[in-house]
C-alpha cells in the first residue's frame, strides 16, 4: 500500500479525502506537539508570574543588557533549572518541544516512506532529518 | 517597561500576527520582527530568535488542520524541504558575516516585481492546462484537493520543479538569515514556478515553514538569542492566532486569500525596501 502518493492510491468508499490515515497521523503529531509545547510554555509563564525569581522580574532594559553581554545556554543549565522548578527553564523546555515537533513529523514521514520502500523519498527525508538534528544538537553554526 | 507589561502586550500583539500569518500562508515572523524591533525597541537578534520560534508555532498549528483537510501536498513539501533546510542552516551561518540590509533590500525588490503577475491572475481559481514535468512525474508529485465550495475533487499536476527547488533554497537562506518563515517566497515558488493551486500552495508552504524554521532555530537557541520571556509569549500568542486562522481559511474563496496576500506582499516589500535603504 502506498501511503504517500495520491495518484496511485484508491480512496475507500464512504471516506472523505481528509481521513487518509497517513495524513491523520501527521496531523496528530503536529497537534499533540504544539499543544504540549503550548501547555508547558503557559505553565512556565504562569509560574513565572506567581513566583517571581529572587531579585524580582526586572525590566526590559536590564534583560537587554544581559543579552548584549552574552547568555550561556547549555543542556546542563536547562536540566538543573527544571529540577529546581525554575520557571524560565520550564518555558525553555516548552520551546524545545516546539522545535522538536516538526522534527518528529519528519521522522514519522521517514518511517512511512521506508515502509513504502520509496527509496528516493526515504533518502530525501533522511537528509532533511540529519540537517535538522545537527542544528538541534548545536553541532553546526 | 516592566517584564510583566511586556509579556502581556507581546502576547496580545502576537495573537493578531498569528491570525493574519496563517490566513495568507506567511510564517507570522514577518510581522513579529518589526513588532519587536520597532514596536518594543528590542535588539534585532532577540527579535529574530523569538520570531523563528513563532514561525514553528504558526506553521505546526495551522499545518495540522490543513493536512487533515488534504490541502497539503506532503510529497512536494518533503522534496522541497531538502532545499529549504540546507538553505536555512546556510542562512543562519552567514547571518554572522553579511549585512542583512542588503538582503532586505533585494528581497523587498524581488517581492515587489512578483506582485504584477499575481494581480493579473486574480480571477483564476485554479491554474489550467498544467502538465507534470519530468521530475514531477518521477517523484509522483501530482495530487488533488477537496474544494469546499463545489464539494468536488480538484485534480492538479505540477511543473517547473527545478526552478521551484532553486527558489526554495533561496527561501531557506532568507528564513535562516532573517528569522522569518519565508512563506511569501514559498507560495510564490509553488504558485508562479510550479503552477500549483493557490490553496495547495498556501497549505504546503505552511507545512514546510515549521521544518525550515526548526533547521535554523537550534543555531539561534544555542547562541542565547531565544529568551523565554520574549519567545514564550510570542509563541503562545501566535499559536492562538494561527489556530483560529486555520479554521477560517477553508471557508474563504481563493480570490479572497489572494487579495489579502497581494496587499500583505505590497506592505512587506515596501517595509523591506525602506529597511534595506536604512530609512525605516
Amino acid at each position: 500500500m502506498n501511503r504517500l502518493a495520491d495518484d496511485t492510491r484508491t480512496s475507500p468508499a464512504g471516506r472523505e479525502p481528509g481521513t487518509h490515515p497517513m495524513e491523520l497521523r501527521i496531523s496528530w503529531v503536529l497537534r499533540v506537539g504544539v499543544t504540549l509545547a503550548g501547555a508547558i510554555v503557559l505553565l512556565g509563564l504562569v509560574w513565572y508570574f506567581v513566583q517571581p525569581p529572587a531579585g524580582g522580574r526586572g525590566s526590559l532594559a536590564t534583560l537587554q543588557d544581559r543579552h548584549a553581554a552574552g547568555i550561556e545556554v547549555s543542556w546542563t543549565s536547562i536540566v538543573d533549572g527544571i529540577r529546581h522548578g525554575d520557571p524560565l527553564r520550564i518555558i525553555e523546555l516548552g520551546l524545545i518541544v516546539l522545535i522538536l515537533t516538526p522534527m518528529t513529523r519528519v521522522a514519522l514521514t521517514l518511517v512511512l516512506f521506508l515502509m513504502d520502500r520509496d527509496r528516493i523519498f526515504s533518502l530525501v527525508t533522511a537528509i532533511v532529518l540529519a540537517v535538522l538534528l545537527l542544528g538541534f544538537l548545536g553541532l553546526i553554526g | 517597561m516592566s517584564i510583566t507589561l511586556f509579556v502581556v502586550l507581546v502576547f496580545a500583539a502576537s495573537v493578531g500576527a498569528g491570525l493574519l500569518g496563517s490566513l495568507v500562508g506567511l510564517g507570522g515572523g514577518i510581522l513579529i520582527v518589526p513588532l519587536l524591533t520597532i514596536g518594543f525597541g528590542l535588539d534585532v537578534r532577540l527579535a529574530i530568535g523569538a520570531s523563528i520560534i513563532s514561525v514553528i508555532a504558526t506553521s505546526s498549528g495551522a499545518a495540522a488542520a490543513f493536512v487533515r483537510d488534504h490541502l497539503t501536498n506532503i510529497r512536494v513539501a518533503m522534496f522541497l524541504e531538502l532545499a529549504t533546510t540546507i538553505g536555512a542552516v546556510a542562512g543562519a551561518m552567514i547571518a554572522i558575516f553579511i549585512n542583512p540590509r542588503l538582503l532586505f533590500f533585494l528581497f523587498g525588490g524581488i517581492l515587489f516585481f512578483s506582485i504584477v503577475p499575481m494581480v493579473r491572475k486574480l480571477g483564476e481559481t485554479a491554474p489550467v492546462g498544467v502538465v507534470n514535468d519530468r521530475l514531477a512525474t518521477r517523484l509522483r508529485l501530482a495530487s488533488f484537493y477537496p474544494d469546499r465550495i463545489s464539494g468536488s475533487r480538484v485534480e492538479y499536476q505540477v511543473t517547473g520543479v527545478p526552478l521551484g527547488f532553486g527558489m526554495m533554497f533561496v527561501a531557506g537562506v532568507v528564513s535562516g538569515l532573517l528569522g522569518i518563515g519565508s512563506g511569501a517566497l514559498k507560495v510564490l515558488a509553488m504558485d508562479t514556478a510550479m503552477r500549483m493551486p493557490i490553496k495547495v500552495s498556501s497549505a504546503t508552504s505552511n507545512f514546510m515553514i515549521g521544518v525550515t524554521a526548526a533547521a535554523s532555530s537550534g543555531i539561534y537557541f544555542w547562541h542565547g538569542d531565544i529568551l523565554p520571556v520574549v519567545a514564550g509569549p510570542v509563541a503562545l500568542g501566535v499559536l492562538v492566532g494561527a489556530t483560529a486562522g486555520a479554521r477560517l481559511l477553508v471557508r474563504f474563496q481563493s480570490d479572497t486569500i489572494r487579495r489579502i496576500f497581494i496587499v500583505v506582499l505590497i506592505v512587506i516589500s515596501i517595509e523591506m525596501i525602506l529597511r534595506g535603504a536604512g530609512i525605516a
